[in-house]
């Protein structure tokens, strides 16, 4: 049992690491980004390249991977969403796949479709917890993906870029006649989007190893996280990312692997259902 | 016109006299990740071929199409081929699906045919007369999985395998084959691309196995790292050779390869070192082709075409016909074939013979497309 939940942590943690700059952007953008989890499949293979393959620093390899994470989603803004932002499609849903594909392509054509080693983070060692065991970077990556979540609901509760932020995605036009900046804010949203996917790239890597189909195995799921917990929220993203890691491995340890997509997805039937808006999202009041 | 052409197949394929080979290959798409190992198989069985003077003299030319990986596709562009020119000698595709595809036109065609897959309607010579396969039948690996286990002397097994289709037909059989054998069998199954596999080896570990058999199309590494998570690292893992595609050994740590074996195909094993296995690296080496995955997937290209040739230097013919009951007949010896020294085909069953080609390894660096391991 306790093996079972630790194994759901880790897992919906790496979901939040990988929600949490598609929710940064979609609260300072509206728009939804599909390339972040290819963001962090490109940050795992830096981990092999500069890590394993170069022999480099933990500390080396996370910036090298936070500022290429940084430069794709800057890259991505300008190619994939500028063009299609605020015409009232959500064209982004497809540029930002399209995004995503080219970035698989591109790890194809550097490292190959082979697996590639990743260097543990602290250690691969495996602990006994409450009787449950798990890795020592197993429980990195819940510390990272919880520090990373209150972290970005701090700033976007007490600062002046985040509040601004949460204005756009309260209300875009007011925000705009308000004075904010929101190309500039665009950007440096998508830029420290890309960072965090990026640096998450290492951390994530030492659990999913350094794979070009990871992509598209954890973002379904993340945006699964982000909907049940509430579109834009981080205490949302938290919550969500840890219930519904635990609420799969618990399935898949209890029921068996083939219940774990039926289970998943028939609790965001009941979500939608009863809250369509998440358990922390908000509803907006519209005067007609 | 078109029958004009297959009449004369096998004569004049090329304008200049030449032995034409037509490869359909998936070069793109879902055979993209093993199909040019086997494309520079078949290209070191021609170069051997040319090097000792030809196909009854003829020179031996390779035409690659790349086929995407799409049944379909494969099967325009070998009409398209063979209304220009039929071939002399047809590679049906890297793929089953392409092979039943392209085989059902080199059939009516009767031209030679010969392809890696190893669905068993492929083996089928009452479908397929003039097509060949170094594919060997899954049902060999399973019942080369239940001999072992049962000589290790190990009674109670876990079989865990991937949900998608190579690994539930993987796991059918070995269930079935160990069944026969008298052995208790346990199974579990994990989604193929899992980046962790707790819960269904929790599960396994209820039955207590002495030994468990895995199975992995995707990647092997959460399976065995998961091991260690649930506690079961005193637990034999044993590998089906779906493990030995690759390596497992800068991907994993020191616990992680304790008690872990794999089946591989005995042509990966660095101690592999028959005649033919020493010419397919020679080849290789010659063409500047350094194998990057394991060495059966370049063999599976090299032995059929080397077979064919051996078949048709001991008829003196490329009449179909009489090259088929050569083939079958394992005769000829002019070429050393790397994988066995026979492939095992009979008038019945054109899929490979299992027969003395695997081999149980530890977890081991690839190099050149073989394992190193110690004598």
């Amino acid at each position: 049992m306790a093996t079972a939940l630790l194994t759901g942590l880790v897992l919906g943690s790496i979901y939040i690491l990988v929600g949490s700059g598609i929710n940064l952007v979609r609260i300072a953008t509206g728009a939804f980004n599909f390339a972040q989890a290819a963001v962090v499949m490109v940050g795992a293979f830096i981990a092999y390249e500069f890590g394993v393959e170069r022999g480099h620093s933990t500390l080396i390899v996370i910036l090298v991977a936070a500022a290429v994470g940084a430069v794709i989603g800057v890259v991505t803004e300008f190619v994939a969403i500028r063009p299609v932002a605020g015409k009232g499609l959500h064209g982004e849903l497809v540029t930002t796949v399209g995004a995503s594909t080219i970035l698989t392509g591109l790890v194809v054509v550097i490292w190959g479709t082979e697996v590639r080693p990743v260097a543990p983070f602290v250690s691969d060692d495996v602990v006994s917890i409450a009787g449950g065991r798990v890795t020592v970077d197993g429980l990195v990556i819940i510390g990272v993906a919880i520090a990373t979540c209150l972290g970005l609901w701090a700033w976007s509760r007490l600062t002046m870029t985040g509040l601004a932020a949460l204005a756009l995605s309260e209300d875009r036009d007011a925000a705009t006649l308000r004075g904010v900046n929101v190309r500039y804010l665009s950007i440096l949203a998508m830029a420290a989007a890309g960072a965090i996917g990026g640096a998450a790239g290492p951390i994530i890597g030492t659990q999913t190893l350094a794979v070009s189909t990871v992509a598209a195995v954890v973002i379904l799921k993340s945006f699964l996280v982000l909907i049940v917990g509430g579109m834009g929220s981080f205490p949302g993203l938290l919550v969500g990312g840890l219930a519904i890691g635990s609420i799969e491995a618990g399935t898949v340890r209890y029921l068996g692997s083939e219940y774990s997509t039926f289970m998943l997805f028939a609790l965001l039937l009941v979500v939608l259902m009863v809250r369509p808006q998440g358990i922390f999202g908000q509803t907006h009041e519209r005067t007609v | 016109m078109l029958t004009s052409a297959c009449a004369e197949s096998g004569d004049d394929a090329g304008d200049d006299g030449a032995f034409v080979v037509y490869a359909s290959v998936g070069l793109s798409g879902g055979d993209s990740g093993f199909a040019p190992s086997i494309e520079a198989g078949i290209e070191a069985a021609i170069a051997e071929i040319n090097e000792n003077g030809g196909l009854l003299g003829r020179e031996v030319r390779l035409e690659t199409d790349n086929n995407e990986s799409d049944p379909t596709k494969a099967v325009s562009l070998l009409q398209d081929r063979i209304r220009d020119s039929a071939p002399d000698l047809v590679w049906a595709g890297t793929a089953s699906s392409e092979s039943l595809a392209l085989q059902s036109l080199t059939t009516r065609e009767e031209i030679m045919a010969l392809n890696n897959g190893s669905a068993p309607e492929l083996g089928d010579a009452s479908l397929f007369p003039y097509a060949f396969s170094a594919g060997v039948r899954l049902q060999s690996a399973a019942e080369y999985l239940a001999t072992t286990v049962v000589d290790e002397g190990y009674q109670n097994i876990g079989i865990i395998a991937g949900d998608d289709p190579a690994g539930e037909a993987a796991m059918s059989l070995y269930e079935d084959a160990f069944e026969d054998a008298g052995l208790d069998v346990a199974t579990e199954s994990y989604e193929a691309e899992a980046v962790e596999v707790d819960g269904p080896l929790a599960r396994l570990a209820e039955s207590d196995p002495d030994v468990v058999i895995f199975n992995s199309t995707y990647q092997a590494e959460p399976v065995l790292k998961s091991r260690i998570k649930v506690g079961m690292e005193d637990v034999p893992f044993i590998g089906d050779v779906s493990t030995t595609i690759r390596s497992l050994d800068e991907t994993l740590n020191d616990a992680e390869k304790s008690g872990v074996e794999l089946m591989s195909y005995n042509v990966n094993a660095s101690t592999a070192d028959s005649p033919g296995v020493t010419n397919l690296l020679a080849s290789l080496d010659a063409a500047g082709e350094t194998p990057e995955t394991a060495l059966y997937l370049y063999a599976l290209g090299y032995d059929p075409i080397l077979a064919y040739a051996n078949a048709v230097e001991s008829v003196g013919s490329t009449d179909v016909t009489e090259v088929r009951a050569a083939m079958e007949a394992g005769e000829g010896d002019t070429y050393e074939l790397s994988l066995s020294d026979d492939p095992g085909w009979s008038e019945t069953d054109h899929l490979a013979s299992g027969e003395g080609r695997f081999t149980i390894i530890p977890v081991a660096p690839l190099v050149a497309g073989q394992f190193q391991i110690a004598e």
